[in-house]
């Protein structure tokens, strides 16, 4: 508990895409990435900051729709409420949704913890036509309710000094009395053993398939068979589905709550950005649409940033080592500074010259589309698609976030529960999705070659993506899967600072993370080269370079900076195609042989995390060896198509 | 004098009518307890009944045939609501039924009409009085409840009833304001089906829009 270390806890809850990372950034000034679609933060974020002179600890959390739970994710948030027991609750609610988000109020009513209601996008309601009197709502809630529009900070200073004036809420909602008696019953059996005694006990009149994993930690054994027995008594007493009433009577509060409070335009004006969203899931329109983002991300990765990268060689690396290598004397510096493994040519120019345009115009693109709201509207237009492969429901989200980072798209998989689409979305995330930075390296890479080696390689991708899917999903046993049940967040019209933001914060992630291991991995090819491993290694590896996959020995420098880095390899890889080192069959399979070659060490992380840590071994040792399988028969296959 | 004992009266006498009998020495021995005169007199002061001189004969006035029809109606409808529904047979049926049919509210009756699809007759076979729900029914067989994935694209719909396997299926589409009585409109249904409720825009599988049922509205 907080107030153990003096310090209070403060953590953000609401109902998923309704803005907490955003509030929770213009709270403690911590980035925390946000973007028009649900469940963007899949792990609870923390910051200390001082508000109103005081040191708090500020949690952002994962969205939750009310505290009976369904899926693991929102489990994690419910523990972390049971563990922490923080001091007070923002609750953050999309004002052009407050009636779905009034369940999850009903419910922290119950819990007793001292809230603030936050209304964000007050800004987009007003648009809308919504009118809430928040005064009136405050009043029946009987906690204190803010109005905001966090991605401008407006009404933030509000948010602060109501977090003074946090009460537990006097406007709980009574049920029947048989169930307000049997909850207090049960309730009292809890009593000083377990937070929450009200709340936990209506979970588990609920039978919420998690709560008593959390009541079995704080209540010693002995107790528990009197505890079923009251909970049976209870329900026998009250002799109907008790959950249906329950969730009823809420359901009626929740009408009353906004029927009081919320007024609306009659007249509704259809947006472009609605007619948009409708569009883009279209089966006929979504498709050109589709092909137009594609296009869009070609251009900016591939020509953009190749006009960027132009005048960063011109104007900042080329100058530098021109520069160096007359100011340097003996050769062994110059070699290591700026020779051809040098620390700064292949490391720090590398990296920023030549990776950072890419990836910086990648994802401006992908912050563009992510805030439109596109990505789950992709979700609903690819189901069909993807229902072939054994994916029905949420894991079509995860495969399509995969295409941003697999990290975390690997950690979304956490929420699905069969085993058999979890397995098979984290096999197709592993070994057939190339990752954002991967895929616009490929872009950048490709691109240079022509638009028909991009499209060959996509093509090919896209192909084993599927011929892995259905074999696995043919394979496999089936398991009742869960219902595909989506919600499509607002169509909007980016922020510009926002998506700013957004691209300058991963741009600022991937030189934090990756330019240490971009120069370590150039200064260990210098020593590899000069102690003369290098030529050994390559002598070495020549059947499997040059006579198995058709590459130059060189592309074995290329390996070891994928082992440290595939965007150094790509990097290396890229100078070698603009020097001219490389036909574009080369090319092709060389950008494949990176792409599968090593996943990333966030993304091992998560597969151990989801599936353990013998699986993800193993997955790692299939895909190295699958790239170098892959890598030699495509080369093979190109070269008889091309002799033929 | 109570209602129930009024409401028993009109249904004895609604039944002897449609056999073709009116011997107050009929009803006597219909109505449980036995004929109290005072009840007989107090309908015929209300114009329910109509009594020939000699006291011997009784008949419904045309206010009492409408009363006894209604008190029939719910009689029957409570029968096959106890039978079809709660599975109840024989004795145990009829008494339930007999108190079910002077505790239910009046503008209940229709809805549970509805309920069962217009039932023309009671489990023993005797037809039931139509209502007004019956009527309008026959006229728009289009107001009854039906599935989600009977829609057109860009209808408007009000929820009925939302069937789920699981509960767990319940608080989800609950948490999605997907209820009894929420307006909704169909915006897609391939690739998938979308729907708007409450002011979000909902994609469900068809397996999932096949469990709501909704009224479709004009």
């Amino acid at each position: 508990m907080g107030s153990a270390t003096g310090k209070q806890t403060i953590a953000i809850v609401g109902l998923p895409n309704t803005g907490k990372s955003e509030i929770f950034g213009r709270l403690t000034g911590v980035y925390s990435l946000a973007a028009n679609y649900p469940r963007t933060t899949v792990e609870e974020k923390r910051a200390t900051c001082r508000i109103d002179g005081r040191l708090v600890d500020v949690i952002d959390t994962p969205g939750l729709h009310c505290l009976y739970i369904h899926s693991e994710e929102e489990l994690a948030v419910r523990n972390l409420l049971y563990a922490e027991r923080p001091d007070v609750l923002i609750q953050c609610i999309d004002a052009n949704h407050l009636k779905q988000s009034l369940a999850l109020t009903a419910d922290l009513l119950e819990l007793g913890i001292p809230f603030v209601v936050c209304l964000n996008a007050m800004d987009e309601a007003a648009r809308n036509g919504t009118w809430i009197d928040s005064e009136t709502l405050e009043r029946q809630l009987g906690v204190p309710v803010v109005e905001t529009i966090a991605t401008d900070g407006c009404g933030i200073p509000d948010l602060k000094q109501a977090l003074a004036n946090a009460r537990k809420g006097t406007g709980r909602k009574r049920y029947d009395d048989i169930t307000e008696r049997s909850v207090a019953d049960i309730a009292r059996a809890l009593e000083g053993n377990v937070e929450y005694p009200w709340k936990t006990s209506a979970l588990l009149l609920l039978d919420d398939p998690f709560i008593w994993a959390t009541v079995k930690e704080r209540i010693a054994a002995e107790n528990l068979p009197l505890l079923e027995e009251k909970i049976k008594a209870a329900r026998q007493d009250f002799g109907g589905n008790m959950a249906r009433s329950i969730l009823d009577q809420r359901g009626r509060w929740v009408d009353e709550m906004t029927g009081s409070v919320v007024r609306k335009r009659r007249l509704q004006l259809g947006s472009s950005a609605e007619r948009f969203a409708h569009l883009s899931r279209h089966p006929v329109y979504g498709i050109p649409i589709f092909a137009a983002f594609l296009a869009v991300t070609f251009f900016m990765v591939v020509h953009v940033a190749g006009f960027l990268q132009a005048k960063l060689h011109a104007y900042v690396a080329a100058p530098v080592t021109d520069y160096l290598s007359n100011l340097l004397p003996t050769s062994l510096w110059k070699d290591f500074l700026v020779g051809h493994y040098g620390i700064l040519t292949l490391g720090l120019f590398n990296a920023l010259c030549t990776v950072l345009p890419i990836l910086g115009t990648f994802f401006l693109a992908m912050s563009f589309f992510e805030d439109t709201g596109y990505i789950p509207n992709l979700c609903v237009l690819s189901r069909r698609v993807f229902a072939q492969l054994g994916l029905s429901g949420k894991s079509i989200m995860s495969l399509i976030l995969a295409f941003g980072c697999r990290a975390m798209a690997t950690l979304t998989t956490r929420g699905l529960t069969t085993f058999k689409e979890k397995f098979i979305a984290n096999c197709l995330i592993a070994f057939t999705i190339p990752c954002g930075a991967q895929l616009a390296l490929q872009i950048g890479i490709l691109g240079r070659v022509g638009v028909f080696a991009f499209l060959f390689t996509f093509g090919t991708m896209i192909l084993s993506l599927f011929i892995v899917g259905m074999a696995l999903n043919k394979v496999m046993r089936d398991e009742e899967a869960e219902d595909y049940i989506q919600e499509l967040p607002p169509a909007r019209v980016p922020n510009p600072r926002a998506v700013l933001r957004k691209t300058v914060h991963r741009m600022l992630w991937f030189l934090k993370e990756a330019l240490p291991l971009f120069l370590l991995a150039a200064a260990v090819l210098f020593v590899l080269e000069t102690s003369g491993v290098l030529s050994s290694m390559k002598a070495l590896l020549k059947p499997i370079a040059v006579d198995w996959m058709g590459l130059p020995p060189d592309i074995v420098d290329v390996l070891i900076l994928c082992l440290a880095r595939h965007e150094a390899a790509a990097g290396l890889l890229l100078s070698l195609v603009d020097s001219g080192g490389l036909t574009v069959a080369q090319t092709i399979v060389s950008v494949v042989l990176i792409t599968m070659f090593v996943p990333c060490f966030a993304h091992i992380a998560a597969i151990a995390r989801q599936m353990g840590l013998k699986t993800a071994c193993l997955m790692i040792s299939c895909t190295m060896t699958s790239a170098l399988v892959v890598a030699g028969v495509l080369h093979h296959l190109l070269a008889a198509a091309v002799g033929g | 004098m109570s209602r129930v004992e009024y409401e028993e009266y009109l249904e004895q006498l609604w039944q002897m009518q449609t056999e073709g009998k009116d011997a107050v020495s009929e009803l006597a021995r219909r109505v449980p307890g036995g004929l109290s005169a005072a009840t007989v007199e107090n309908m015929a002061r209300n114009g329910l009944v109509n009594l020939t001189d000699d006291g011997a004969r009784i008949a419904l006035t045309a206010s009492g045939e409408e009363c006894a029809r209604k008190v029939a109606r719910c009689h029957r409808l409570a029968e096959r609501l106890l039978h079809d529904v709660l599975d109840k047979n024989g004795e145990q049926l009829e008494a339930e039924a007999c108190e079910f049919e002077h505790v239910v509210a009046p503008e209940l009756v229709d809805g549970i009409c509805t309920l069962l699809g217009h039932p023309r007759e009671c489990p023993h076979g005797n037809p039931i009085p139509e209502g007004e729900c019956c009527r309008k029914s026959v006229r728009f067989v289009e107001s009854a409840p039906r599935p989600l994935t009977a829609l057109k694209v860009s209808d408007r719909a009000r929820v009925a009833f939302v069937r789920c396997e699981r509960d767990e299926q319940m608080h989800r589409l609950d948490g999605l304001r997907i209820r009894p009585g929420v307006a909704l409109k169909l915006h897609q249904t391939y690739p998938t089906y979308v729907i708007e409720c409450e002011g979000t825009h909902i994609a469900l599988e068809k397996k999932v829009a096949d469990n709501i049922h909704v009224w479709p509205e004009q």
